[in-house]
C-alpha cells in the first residue's frame, strides 16, 4: 500500500500511515465504553449494528412513531453504541420492546443493518439485564414458543395462548364470554383441533434442539 | 406444474380456510401440490429472537424433507411469516459459512439429508400471478364477482425485507413498496380494487398477544383505512394478518368502535368463488368478520 503512505499535514500536525486510518469511527471518543455494543453484538440478530452510519432512513420509514410518541430506531442504535446505557434504560426501555417487526427498516436501509433484529437484540440486551423488574409479555411468549416448538415440532394456537395468559397471569381474562364464544365457534367449526398432528422422529430432532441450547 | 407446499402452523389450524382454499384454487389451475405433510414450525419470530442457530435449522428441515422425500426443487407457502423464516434460513446459509456448517450437522446428527440452502422458495401469491396470472384467472371465471369493492392488503413479510426477499434482484419477485400481484389477479374475478394506502402497512400482529392494545390500534387503522376507502372487504395472502384482522375484530371494534368493522377473506377464496367454487367448499362461513353477509347482499353466495 505504498502509494497510501505519503506524508499529509493537517492543522500543522504531520501524518503518516494508511489513508483509511483517517476515517475514525464516530464512536470511538476516550468517554465512550464499547462494553454495551459488544454485548449487543453477541445477541441473536445483533450483530449489523455496527454498520450503521445514523442516517436515520429506518426512523423516517417506522410505522410507529405514528401510534407510539418518541419510537425512534436510529436513536436506540446510538444509544447503545455511544455507551449511554442510562438514557436507554430510563428514557427508552418501555419503548424498544415494541416493535412490531414489519420491516420497513431493514428492507430500506442502505447500510445493510438488519435493524429490526437489532432492535429485538437491544430490547433483549434489557431484558437480560432485567431492568423491567418483571418477565415481560415478550418473554414470557418467546420462552413458551421456544418450549412447545422443541417439544412438539409444531405451534398449537389455542395451547400457546392459554399458556401465554397463564404465564403471565391473565387466566381469568380467556374466560370472557367473548373468548368463550370465539373458542367455541372454532371448536364447533373443526378449527381447534384436540388431537393436534404428530410429527414423526420428532423425539430425535427435539433432543438435538435441546442440546443447542444447553 | 409439481412444486413442495409448506402450509406451515397456522393454515392446520385457524387458517384453515386458507389451506383448503389454495388446494383448490391450486388444483383448478393445474399446479400440483406436494405436502410436505412432516412439516415442523418455521420458527417465526419467536425463535429468530431468542437462538440464531435453531431459527436457520428448524426451516432447513422442512426444506431437506421437501428434497429427501419429495423430490422437489421448489416450496411454496401460503403464509408471509413462513415465507419469510425460510428465505431467511436460506440466505444465512448461502451467505455464512457458520450457519452452513450449523445446520448440516444439526440434519446430520438427526438422520436427515443435506440439504445446503438451495431450495427456491416461492409464497403462494406470487407463484400463482407468475404461474397462472391474471389472464387465465379471467377466462377461468364462472361468476364474476361484479359490484363487489375489496381493499387489497399484503402485509409485511411478503414483500419485505429485500435483504431475504430478494426483490428487486429476483425478476418474479412483486413491488417492494408498492405490491399489486394480488390486486391484479383480484381485478380479473371482476371485483373493484378501491385505492387503499394502508396495503403494504403492519397489522400489527406481531404483537396481537404481547402488546394487545397497540396492535388493536395498528389494526384497526388498516381496516378503517379499506373501509374509508369504499371497501366491502379486506382480502389479503396472510394467516397471521388473518389472525389480527378477523379472529381479533369484536376486540378491536370494541376499542375502536364500527369504523374498523369489516369482513376480511384471503385472496384464494374470491378466487375460488369467481371460478364457480361454493362458499362452503372455501369456508368462506369460517371467518370471525362475517363476509357471507356482504356476498349474499350482492348476490354472490
Amino acid at each position: 500500500m505504498a502509494e497510501n503512505t505519503d506524508k499529509m499535514v493537517i492543522d500543522g500536525v504531520e501524518l503518516t500511515g494508511i489513508w483509511k486510518e483517517f476515517l475514525p469511527s464516530r464512536i470511538l471518543y476516550e468517554d465512550v465504553t464499547t462494553e454495551f455494543l459488544d454485548e449487543v453484538k453477541k445477541l441473536p440478530g445483533g450483530s449489523t449494528i455496527v454498520r450503521c452510519y445514523q442516517c436515520g432512513t429506518c426512523s423516517g420509514g417506522c410505522t410507529l412513531p405514528d401510534f407510539v410518541d418518541k419510537f425512534n430506531p436510529r436513536r436506540f442504535i446510538d444509544l447503545v453504541r455511544r455507551g449511554h446505557y442510562d438514557i436507554l434504560v430510563n428514557e427508552n426501555k418501555d419503548l424498544v420492546w415494541k416493535c412490531v417487526s414489519c420491516q420497513r427498516c431493514t428492507h430500506r436501509c442502505p447500510r445493510g443493518v438488519n435493524t429490526q433484529e437489532v432492535v429485538r437484540a437491544i430490547a433483549k440486551f434489557l431484558e437480560d439485564r432485567k431492568v423491567f423488574g418483571k418477565l415481560t409479555n415478550d418473554e414470557a411468549f418467546d420462552e413458551i414458543f421456544m418450549e412447545e416448538v422443541i417439544e412438539d415440532g409444531r405451534i398449537d394456537e389455542i395451547k400457546i395462548v392459554k399458556d401465554f395468559y397463564a404465564k403471565t397471569g391473565r387466566l381469568k381474562e380467556m374466560m370472557s364470554a367473548d373468548q368463550l364464544s370465539l373458542g367455541f365457534k372454532m371448536l364447533t367449526s373443526g378449527r381447534i383441533k384436540l388431537f393436534g398432528g404428530k410429527i414423526k422422529d420428532w423425539k430425535k430432532v427435539s433432543q438435538r434442539l435441546k442440546e443447542e441450547l444447553q | 406444474m409439481k412444486i413442495g407446499y409448506f402450509p406451515g402452523c397456522s393454515l392446520k389450524g385457524m387458517a384453515r380456510a386458507y389451506d383448503e382454499s389454495t388446494k383448490i384454487v391450486a388444483q383448478e389451475f393445474g399446479i400440483d401440490l406436494m405436502e410436505i405433510d412432516d412439516f415442523n414450525c418455521c420458527g417465526a419470530l419467536e425463535v429468530k429472537g431468542s437462538n440464531e442457530k435453531l431459527s436457520y435449522m428448524l426451516p432447513a428441515r422442512v426444506m431437506d424433507s421437501a428434497k429427501g422425500r419429495f423430490h422437489v426443487d421448489a416450496v411454496v407457502t401460503p403464509c408471509n411469516g413462513c415465507y419469510h423464516s425460510l428465505l431467511r434460513a436460506n440466505s444465512a446459509m448461502n451467505e455464512n459459512d457458520a450457519a452452513k456448517g450449523d445446520v448440516i450437522s444439526f440434519l446430520k446428527d438427526v438422520g436427515y439429508g443435506t440439504y445446503e440452502g438451495d431450495m427456491d422458495v416461492r409464497h403462494f401469491l406470487e407463484l400463482f400471478y407468475n404461474e397462472i396470472g391474471p389472464e387465465k384467472v379471467k377466462s377461468a371465471v364462472k361468476k364474476p364477482l361484479k359490484g363487489l369493492k375489496v381493499a387489497s392488503y399484503y402485509g409485511c413479510l411478503y414483500e419485505r425485507p429485500k435483504t431475504i426477499t430478494k426483490t428487486g434482484y429476483k425478476s418474479k419477485r412483486d413491488d417492494s413498496e408498492n405490491p399489486y400481484f394480488q390486486d391484479e389477479l383480484l381485478k380479473a374475478t371482476g371485483a373493484e380494487v378501491v385505492e387503499f394506502h394502508a396495503s403494504a402497512s403492519c397489522c400489527g400482529g406481531a404483537h396481537a398477544l404481547q402488546d394487545e392494545s397497540l396492535a388493536a390500534t395498528l389494526s384497526a387503522s388498516v381496516l378503517s383505512s379499506a373501509k374509508e376507502a369504499g371497501a366491502d372487504m379486506l382480502v389479503l395472502p396472510c394467516p397471521l394478518c388473518g389472525a389480527a384482522l378477523d379472529i381479533k375484530q369484536p376486540e378491536i371494534i370494541k376499542a375502536h368502535g364500527e369504523k374498523a368493522k369489516l369482513p376480511v377473506v384471503y385472496f384464494t377464496q374470491l378466487i375460488g368463488l369467481s371460478i364457480g367454487k361454493t362458499p362452503k367448499e372455501l369456508k368462506l362461513s369460517d371467518p370471525i368478520s362475517n363476509p357471507m353477509e356482504v356476498l349474499k347482499s350482492k348476490g354472490l353466495a
